[in-house]
């Protein structure tokens, strides 16, 4: 029982990391046909811009904190949202950038240049985060603090419920946008054909813009999320995102509710995994991975083929 | 279904639309060649021709999916060769597109608010354009909260229909609306054409079924390999002994 618990909030708490991610993933596919391979880069980018911010803020305070191991003070009232938004915002900006110089002009066209442009815009960003702050792993504190709680003998650390809790608002407020609100609608519009979207008047290169600002805010948000519970280095990224679009791939890419069930079963399966072998966790998942799409192509929840890219 | 509003008035001998010497190619391929055209305003002109003429190649032009390869459009007088597809939507035209090409993970309702989108509309005025569409076609509203997947190629059509009227254009452009219908649902297509330019609405028609788009139109250009070969009025081409043969044979 007791493992359970721990199994299950653990689980879902990273598992709703790679859900955000997942479905940030799900965004600029279903718009664009594209997907930004620097999504790994920029949650790390988002964690580390996100600490900037309760390091300032903490010096604002007074007194002298070191960046590396801010004090859990740092993270306390408003500081934290705060630093979450700033983290989505620059991080929405750097997406815009991103659509602009390695997407825009290659989407919609064939070959796939915009995969190795998207890699390379990540090296970028990664190399000059690397400058600014260097490759060591910082100490962010949870706004909740870092006393494990005990339930029912499991140890669940407030950063994780935060995690999931926060992860959960975020996609069920996205999921009412694109259902019940008139952008939401021409973005899904936009999604199931771009050019009856246009014929509708909907400016279909805005919204196409408006997808990567928003599936890079996600990352932003997210990198800052789970650097409490994470090495925070500006490597953390790297294999969030390459979790988050398994689990993209497996509840289908196309098809965002999809992806997030995708996102939270990797996490769940990971823990658990983790729990019977550390060793096996990586083998286990990614030959389950390989099992599903053998058997189901598309994605669990996934109607189109993937080779129309 | 009344009237919608009408443009600015300009000058009577003003048409709505001129399509002036425009040609067209897919990469080195022409599709359409040094084609004119004019659409008066409240008038019905059909664009008749066998598959592959290039008609539908020509109404992208006109609303702006695909650019020119030389040549002119006005509507109203105003140049929008290079205006984007999504302001064109703004200016006036409305395209209900070959295949119908509804949102199908959307509702009825959604489809037809989608139609509305670039008139930012309060939530009153839409309800009222949505309730003069289920006035125009009474199935849409029994339909409305469904999925337009679920509709039958027939109510699709009229959902295309009343998606492009939903924009409020001052010129409907219609693509191969009888295409894939069964002969009883093109004659109700039709007879909602014919309610549509009673009450006062410019119409381009592009269709394949030649007897019926003639029929109904005021004049008519006949289209082959991307060239104008005849036009005149629907009622003397419909008479026309070559078009007899080459578009209303045993096929119509």
């Amino acid at each position: 029982m007791t493992t359970l618990i721990q199994v299950l909030v653990s689980g879902l708490a990273i598992g709703g990391v790679y859900a955000l991610i997942a479905m940030s993933f799900s965004i600029t596919f279903t718009t664009t046909k594209t997907l930004n391979f620097a999504q790994g880069e920029f949650v790390a980018v988002g964690a580390f811009l996100g600490v900037t911010m309760l390091y300032v803020l903490a010096r604002m305070g007074g007194g002298e904190v070191s960046f590396a191991s801010l004090p859990p003070a740092a993270s306390a009232g408003l500081n934290y949202p705060a630093a979450a938004l700033v983290a989505g915002l620059v991080l929405g900006a750097l997406g815009l950038l991103l659509f602009a110089v390695a997407v825009r002009p290659f989407a919609g066209k064939a070959g796939m240049n915009w995969v190795m442009s998207t890699i390379g815009f990540g090296i970028i960003v990664q190399s000059l985060g690397l400058a600014v702050w260097g490759p060591a792993p910082v100490n962010v504190p949870s706004p909740f603090g870092d006393d494990v709680i005990r339930v029912a003998g499991a140890g669940i650390r407030p950063q994780e419920i935060l995690i999931l809790v926060v992860a959960v608002l975020l996609m069920l407020g996205l999921d009412r946008v694109m259902r019940g609100t008139r952008i939401g609608k021409a973005m899904r519009a936009v999604a199931a054909n771009p050019q009856a979207a246009s014929l509708m008047g909907i400016n279909v290169a805005a919204m196409m813009l408006g997808a990567y600002a928003l599936s890079s805010l996600l990352a932003g948000i997210g990198g800052l999320l789970v650097a409490p519970i994470a090495s925070a280095s500006l490597f953390l990224g790297m294999g969030i995102a390459l979790k988050a679009f398994s689990g993209a791939i497996v509840g289908g890419l196309d098809n965002p509710r999809g992806c997030i069930a995708g996102g939270f079963a990797l996490g769940l399966l990971e823990s658990g995994v983790a729990l019977w072998s550390a060793e096996w966790r990586e083998i286990v998942i990614f030959l389950l991975i390989i099992v599903v799409l053998a058997v189901r192509p598309n994605g669990l929840f996934g109607a189109r083929s993937l080779d129309k890219v | 279904m009344t009237v919608p509003s009408i443009a600015p008035f300009r000058s009577a001998d003003v048409p709505a639309l001129e399509v002036e010497d425009v040609s067209l190619a897919y990469g080195p391929i022409a599709a359409v060649s040094g084609v004119s055209l004019s659409v008066p305003r409240g008038a019905v002109v059909a664009i008749v021709g066998a598959n592959g003429a290039g008609k539908t190649t020509l109404l992208k032009a006109i609303c702006g999916l695909m650019p020119v390869a030389s040549g002119r459009i006005r509507f109203e007088g105003r140049d929008i060769t290079a205006m984007p597809a999504h302001r064109r939507v703004t200016a006036g035209i409305a395209l209900s597109p070959e295949g119908r090409q509804v949102f199908p993970d959307q509702s009825v309702a959604d489809n037809l608010e989608l139609g509305a989108y670039a008139r930012g509309l309060s939530a009153e005025a839409m309800a009222a354009a949505m309730e003069e569409q289920f006035a125009f076609f009474p199935r849409l509203k029994e339909r409305r909260n469904q999925a337009a997947v679920t509709l039958s190629g027939g109510e699709q059509q009229m959902l295309a229909i009343s998606r492009a009227l939903m924009a409020g254009p001052r010129l409907l452009l219609l693509d191969e609306p009888s295409l894939g219908l069964a002969p009883l649902v093109i004659n109700d297509i039709f007879r909602a054409i014919a309610r549509l330019r009673d009450g006062g609405m410019t119409i381009l028609l592009v269709e394949q079924m030649a007897n019926l788009a003639l029929a109904i139109a005021d004049t008519a250009y006949v289209l082959e390999t991307g060239r104008v070969t005849l036009s005149g009025r629907g009622q003397d081409l419909l008479r026309d002994p070559q078009i007899r043969s080459a578009y209303l044979g045993s096929g119509h």
